[in-house]
């Protein structure tokens, strides 16, 4: 059984011209112009089976959306292949592209001018979604994303985070196998954020629909993906099970404490790594394995005023990546 | 297909409806032929021009309303911008092509103004009864068959020139260069009659007598017999030409646009 | 003084970003040129069929056009740019960056871009003047070059007015573009004398939608056919249009401030 999205050896230039700053330089680059080749994709692999949800990590300019481009059909690779639900996105054959859909986050498909409902119906429309089916989705859609109130709103009038709703419920109707979303939270408040969030969960779980997402908030990748594919500048850093990351890069868990009487480094020590220590409070790294155990014993053998577990920052885990300390896959 | 046009013009008509005031404007954009009139009307009032007479020039740039209006076009600027913002991504992933999407904003938004065109160029040959129109069987059936071809020649070419912004960003500039040859070939400026003769030949083949002139004089009994139908042969032949042309340039635009990035 | 410095940075600014364009400047002389074909040839039609237009030879006709591709080119130059710019902001609500600097905001917002590439037409349209002018085998004297300097600038002064107007509309209509559609078709009446025209349409293309003193009144001007009346007539429109433009864009703005969250 081949994978639902298959990436082999992919790689995508694109040529840029360059200017030297200032009038002079504009003058140059007016007479003659250097080009350069940006590889905003370079040779990357990876295959993602039906369900499954995979988060895109990397900075701006990674090359995540130029990857989720090429596999909506929007770009020609420059080298190498992919194919989605056995299809090669770039031939744009209608039975794939009604098999999936792409949102963007900073760019919308709603009519600007009018409520989102009608955009919902000229979608029903050119996705040939027989009427009790549609009805149907913008039904549950509607449960999922609390719809009623604004989709009868022009959606000029709407707030970023209500547009994002309609936009997604918009993306959706046609039940879409595959789901590419880029940015799909960005610039939304911290609940919006969450709710979307949630709402894509569900509906994978619900539907059985593979999720591509890439995001800059990293709550967005930990709360819903299980797998994460680490790109910068084109390559690819890591790719495999994001707990199975976190145990290799960060193999503990971080112990906050606040003791009723000041303690040394020394006596902590025993404990596990000391972090930080300033006699009435005190952090602590702790081996995973052995988290529960060595809690149970300062509890047992100090006076503890207060203990919290901590898991370490993903961003730390993810610096770690970039900085090449991490093998590639798991 | 019938389906999903009625979807777009719901959505199209309703757009138009929310522009309303915009709507007025346009219409009021048809000023240059009326202006185009006053300038003829006054060069006429000594007596007739080329054959024209005062009356000829009212009914000609009537008519010439009513065809302008059904065969502009305004899609060239629509695609550039979307090309441009990046709009058009959301659009190629849809199972469907495009250009149906400009096909039904055009018509919505012509539909929405006839209503207050036709009732106008009414009144204007009441209010002027040397104002002939030739109708027969014939003349009609030939003019509306005109019509047709002069609106998709319209919009072919124009929709021609939004897809270069594929490749280039001087969409406006083609679009002024199209205008200036319309403005004098295509019969706004003048009639195709009062130019010297040899230049008559030339137009005879070029696409822009078959945009707007031609159905005019077809109106007007001008063109009639064996070169109605050679008009019409023309003019059809420049609807499979463009219609060709801009099958394969959009399938060359998107394949480079996929090239560069969209 | 310090308003004379910003507006020399704006337009390095601009001249830089065109710059980066370079197909845009061949593509501005190409059309540059299509256009003063365009309009010559135009004007030949019409005087294949008489000796004159609303009482203008051929010449004469040359003098208006040619002022009226040089007067388009200034449009295209320094107000398309801005007043487009302008509608955008209003749209996108960035306009808030234009009221927030600490520069008057009518001249922020009106001089700000330029396209100096299509100074092109004011070239080209001051070289039909001048060729129309040798045609005739005439030189102006004195008199009729300050009167036409006196003109011109008035008409720059009108246009201006005439587009800082529509510009300040898009802050009640969303999609005003389709104004300066209308402004494109009325402006065509430009290229002819305004004696073409009859009755009420001659009075209200002079003094409703004053395209008269753009072209036809500075034409009079290099002619040497102009009278005191018409003078005294341009300025008092120069200066009542401005002013109106300047106290229709504070309104627009103090209204736009107080409606918008």
């Amino acid at each position: 059984m081949t994978s639902q999205i298959e990436v082999d050896h992919l790689s995508k230039y694109y040529q840029v011209h360059e200017k030297e700053p200032g009038l002079m330089g504009s003058l140059r680059s007016f007479v003659k112009r250097k080009y350069r080749d940006v590889k905003a994709v370079d040779d990357i692999s990876f295959h993602i089976d039906a369900g499954e949800r995979v988060g895109f990590l990397g900075p701006n300019g990674a090359g995540k959306t130029t990857t989720l481009k090429v596999l909506s059909g929007l770009l020609y690779p420059t080298r190498g292949h992919a194919t989605v639900l056995g299809f090669t996105p770039q031939k744009r054959e209608t039975a794939y592209l009604k098999q999936f859909t792409l949102v963007m986050g900073q760019k919308q498909q709603l009519l600007w001018d009018l409520p989102a409902i009608e955009t919902f119906l000229v979608n029903q429309a050119i996705y040939e979604i027989p009427k009790a089916q549609f009805e149907a989705t913008l039904n549950e859609l509607d449960n999922l994303l609390d719809l009623e109130s604004v989709m009868k709103k022009q959606v000029r009038k709407l707030s970023l985070g209500e547009r994002m709703k309609c936009e997604l419920a918009a993306a959706l109707l046609h039940r879409p196998k595959v789901l590419f979303l880029d940015e799909p939270t960005i610039g939304l408040d911290v609940t919006m954020q969450a709710r979307i969030r949630e709402f894509i969960g569900e509906y994978n779980r619900r539907y059985g629909a593979t999720v591509l997402l890439t995001s800059h908030y990293m709550a967005d990748v930990t709360a819903l993906c299980e797998r994460i594919i680490v790109i910068d500048r084109g390559h690819l850093f890591y790719d495999g099970n994001f707990r199975a990351l976190i145990e290799r890069v960060a193999p503990y868990k971080i112990l906050r404490l606040q003791f009723e009487q000041p303690i040394s480094r020394l006596e902590l020590a025993t404990f596990g790594e000391v972090a930080a220590c300033d006699g009435l409070t005190a952090v602590l790294h702790v081996p995973r394995v052995q988290a529960t155990e060595s809690a149970t014993r300062l509890l047992s053998q100090m006076k503890v005023d207060d203990v919290t577990f901590e898991e370490p920052p993903v961003e730390d885990i993810i610096r770690e990546v970039f900085a090449g300390r991490v093998e590639m896959r798991d | 297909m019938i389906r999903k046009y009625l979807a777009f013009f719901r959505a199209c008509w309703a757009i138009s409806l929310e522009y309303r005031a915009e709507g007025f404007v346009w219409m009021l954009t048809n000023l240059l032929s009326i202006i185009m009139m006053l300038v003829w009307l006054s060069l006429s009032s000594a007596g007739p021009v080329a054959g024209f007479t005062s009356g000829d020039f009212v009914a000609y740039y009537m008519v010439g309303l009513i065809v302008r209006h059904m065969t502009g076009a305004w899609t060239s600027f629509d695609l550039d911008t979307s090309i441009r913002e990046g709009t058009l991504s959301p659009q190629l992933v849809r199972p469907i092509h495009p250009v149906h999407w400009y096909v039904a904003a055009n018509w919505s938004e012509k539909a929405t103004r006839l209503g207050i065109l036709l009732p106008l160029v009414a009144l204007a040959f009441v209010l002027t009864p040397s104002a002939h129109l030739d109708v027969t069987p014939v003349s009609v059936g030939a003019f509306l068959l005109s019509l047709v071809g002069a609106w998709l020649v319209s919009f072919l070419s124009d929709y021609m020139i939004g897809i270069l912004s594929f490749w280039t960003s001087q969409t406006a500039a083609f679009n002024q260069v199209m205008w200036g040859l319309k403005l004098v070939l295509s019969g706004i400026l003048a009639p195709i009659q009062m130019f010297p003769p040899a230049v008559q030949v030339v137009l005879d083949w070029l696409p822009f007598r078959y945009m707007l002139a031609f159905s005019n004089e077809i109106a007007l009994g001008q063109t009639q017999g064996e070169r109605l139908l050679f008009g019409l042969v023309v003019q059809w032949a420049w609807v499979a030409f463009f219609f060709l042309l801009t099958r394969l340039m959009w399938k060359l635009g998107t394949r480079s646009y996929s090239a560069v990035g969209a | 003084m310090r308003y004379l410095r910003l507006l020399v940075l704006f337009w390095k600014a601009s001249f830089l970003v065109e710059l980066e364009y370079r197909a845009n400047f061949v593509v501005r002389i190409l059309v540059g040129v299509f256009w003063v074909g365009v309009t010559i040839l135009s004007t030949t039609v019409f005087f294949t069929h008489t000796n004159n237009i609303g009482g203008w030879d051929f010449n004469e006709v040359l003098v208006i056009t040619g002022l009226f591709t040089l007067m388009g080119g200034i449009i295209q130059a320094l107000l398309q740019p801005n007043v487009s710019k302008i509608i955008e902001m209003v749209r996108l609500g960035t306009l808030d960056f234009v009221l927030t600097k600490p520069v008057n905001s009518l001249f922020l917002a009106s001089l700000r871009y330029s396209q100096p590439f299509s100074a092109v037409d004011v070239l080209s349209g001051s070289a039909i003047v001048v060729v129309a002018l040798s045609r005739m085998g005439y030189i102006p004297d004195g008199l009729a070059v300050l009167e036409f300097v006196v003109m011109f600038a008035m008409s720059v002064l009108i246009v201006y007015s005439i587009w800082m107007v529509m510009a300040t509309l898009s802050f009640w209509f969303v999609k005003v573009g389709n104004l300066s559609e209308l402004f494109n078709t009325v402006w065509d009446t430009a290229r002819f004398p305004v004696s073409t025209f009859n009755g009420v349409l001659r009075i209200v293309l002079t003094v409703v939608i004053p395209i008269a003193f753009i072209t036809t009144f500075p034409a009079q001007a290099v002619l040497g056919r102009m009278d005191e009346a018409t003078l005294g007539g341009a300025m008092a429109m120069g200066a009542i249009l401005f002013g109106f433009s300047v106290w229709f864009w504070r309104y627009a703005v103090r209204s736009y401030s107080s409606a918008s969250s």
